[in-house]
C-alpha cells in the first residue's frame, strides 16, 4: 500500500476535507440526519457570495449550506436557493446527490494555477466574507468531470488558516 | 461506525484511473471483480489521519447493480461507505431510524482480494438509502 506521504504529488492535493451533497429540502434532510442518524450539530447559512463567477461570468448566486463535522471530513449539504451555477444544474440534471469533493488548500492560487496547468478549467468559483465565521473564503470548482463525472472543489477558508 | 471510502461509478475504470493520478491521487489496490456484486473495484487513498479510500467502480456485467447509474448519470459520486464491527446490527439500526435496506448483507470477495485479506469469515456489505437522498454502504471486514 502507498504510503500517504506519497499523496503529495501532481497536484499537491491534501486529503479530502468535504463532501458535498445536493438536496432540495435542505431542512428535511437536517432534520433527518440529526435525529435518525445522531449527525451534527449541523452550521446553517445561506451563502450569497459577494463576487461569483459560473462559467467564468460574474453573475448572482444564493445557497442554503448546512455543514457537519464527519471526523475529519464535513459533510456539506447544498440546497440551490437563487441564481445559476452547477448545484441547480446537478439538481436539474441528476436529482439529489453526491456531487462533489472538496480539499482545502493552504496556497489557493499556487493550487489553483496547477489545476489550469494540468488542464482543468474553472466552472465556478466564489469569493466573499462569511458572516457566520467571520473570515473569507475562496472557492472554485473544477471541470474535473473526465475522472469518471467526479467534481473537485478547492476552497481556502482564513477561518482555519487562522485557527 | 467510520467513513471507509467514497464510491465513485466510472464508465472506464483504466481512464479514469490515470486521470486521478493526475489530480495527485495513487491506487492501493489493484483492480479486482466481484462475481457478487458484478463489478470490478479498485481503492484510491485520499484520507490524512484515519484511511479513506475513493473505491472506483466499473459494471463487470449489464446486469450490474450500478449499471443503471451509469446509463442514467454517466457515472459520478454514487455511495459513501462506513465500516461497522457488526453489519447485522447496524443494519438494524439504520432501518429503525427510517433507512430503505436496498442490498441486503452480502459476502464481498472482491474485497478481500483488494486488500490480500484472507479471512475465514468474509467481508460482508450492505446498501441502503438514507431519506431518499444518500446511498450508504455498510461494510464489516472479514476476520
Amino acid at each position: 500500500m502507498a504510503g500517504l506521504e506519497e499523496l503529495e504529488i501532481g497536484l499537491g492535493l491534501p486529503p479530502v476535507s468535504q463532501v458535498g451533497l445536493v438536496v432540495r429540502d435542505l431542512e428535511r434532510v437536517v432534520e433527518y440526519y440529526s435525529s435518525a442518524l445522531g449527525l451534527g450539530p449541523f452550521t446553517r447559512y445561506v451563502f450569497a457570495p459577494e463576487k461569483h463567477w459560473f462559467m467564468e461570468e460574474p453573475c448572482p448566486l444564493k445557497l442554503g449550506t448546512a455543514k457537519s463535522a464527519w471526523g475529519d471530513l464535513e459533510l456539506e449539504l447544498i440546497q440551490p436557493l437563487e441564481g445559476n451555477g452547477l448545484h441547480r444544474e446537478f439538481l436539474e440534471t441528476h436529482g439529489e446527490g453526491l456531487q462533489h469533493l472538496g480539499f482545502h488548500v493552504a496556497d489557493y492560487d499556487e493550487v489553483f494555477d496547477r489545476f489550469l496547468q494540468a488542464g482543468f478549467h474553472p466552472l465556478e468559483r466564489a469569493e466573499t466574507y462569511v458572516e457566520t465565521y467571520q473570515g473569507h473564503l475562496r472557492a472554485c470548482y473544477f471541470d474535473t468531470h473526465k475522472v469518471g463525472g467526479l467534481v473537485c472543489e478547492i476552497f481556502w477558508k482564513s477561518w482555519l488558516v487562522d485557527s | 461506525m467510520r467513513l471507509h471510502h467514497i464510491g465513485l461509478v466510472v464508465p472506464q475504470m483504466t481512464e479514469v484511473g490515470e486521470a486521478l493520478e493526475s489530480l495527485g491521487f495513487q491506487a492501493v489496490t489493484s483492480t479486482e471483480s466481484d462475481p457478487i456484486q458484478e463489478v470490478s473495484a479498485r481503492f484510491v487513498a485520499v484520507g490524512s489521519e484515519q484511511e479513506l479510500y475513493i473505491e472506483i467502480l466499473e459494471p463487470a456485467q449489464v446486469t450490474s447493480p450500478i449499471s443503471n447509474f451509469l446509463d442514467k448519470r454517466g457515472g459520478g459520486l454514487h455511495h459513501l461507505c462506513f465500516q461497522v464491527d457488526d453489519i447485522d446490527r447496524a443494519a438494524e439500526e439504520l432501518i429503525s431510524t427510517g433507512a430503505e435496506m436496498v442490498r441486503q448483507p452480502v459476502e464481498c470477495v472482491g474485497y478481500d482480494r483488494s486488500f490480500g485479506l484472507a479471512p475465514s469469515q468474509t467481508t460482508r456489505i450492505a446498501f441502503f438509502r438514507i431519506s431518499g437522498v444518500l446511498l450508504v454502504e455498510l461494510l464489516e471486514e472479514g476476520r
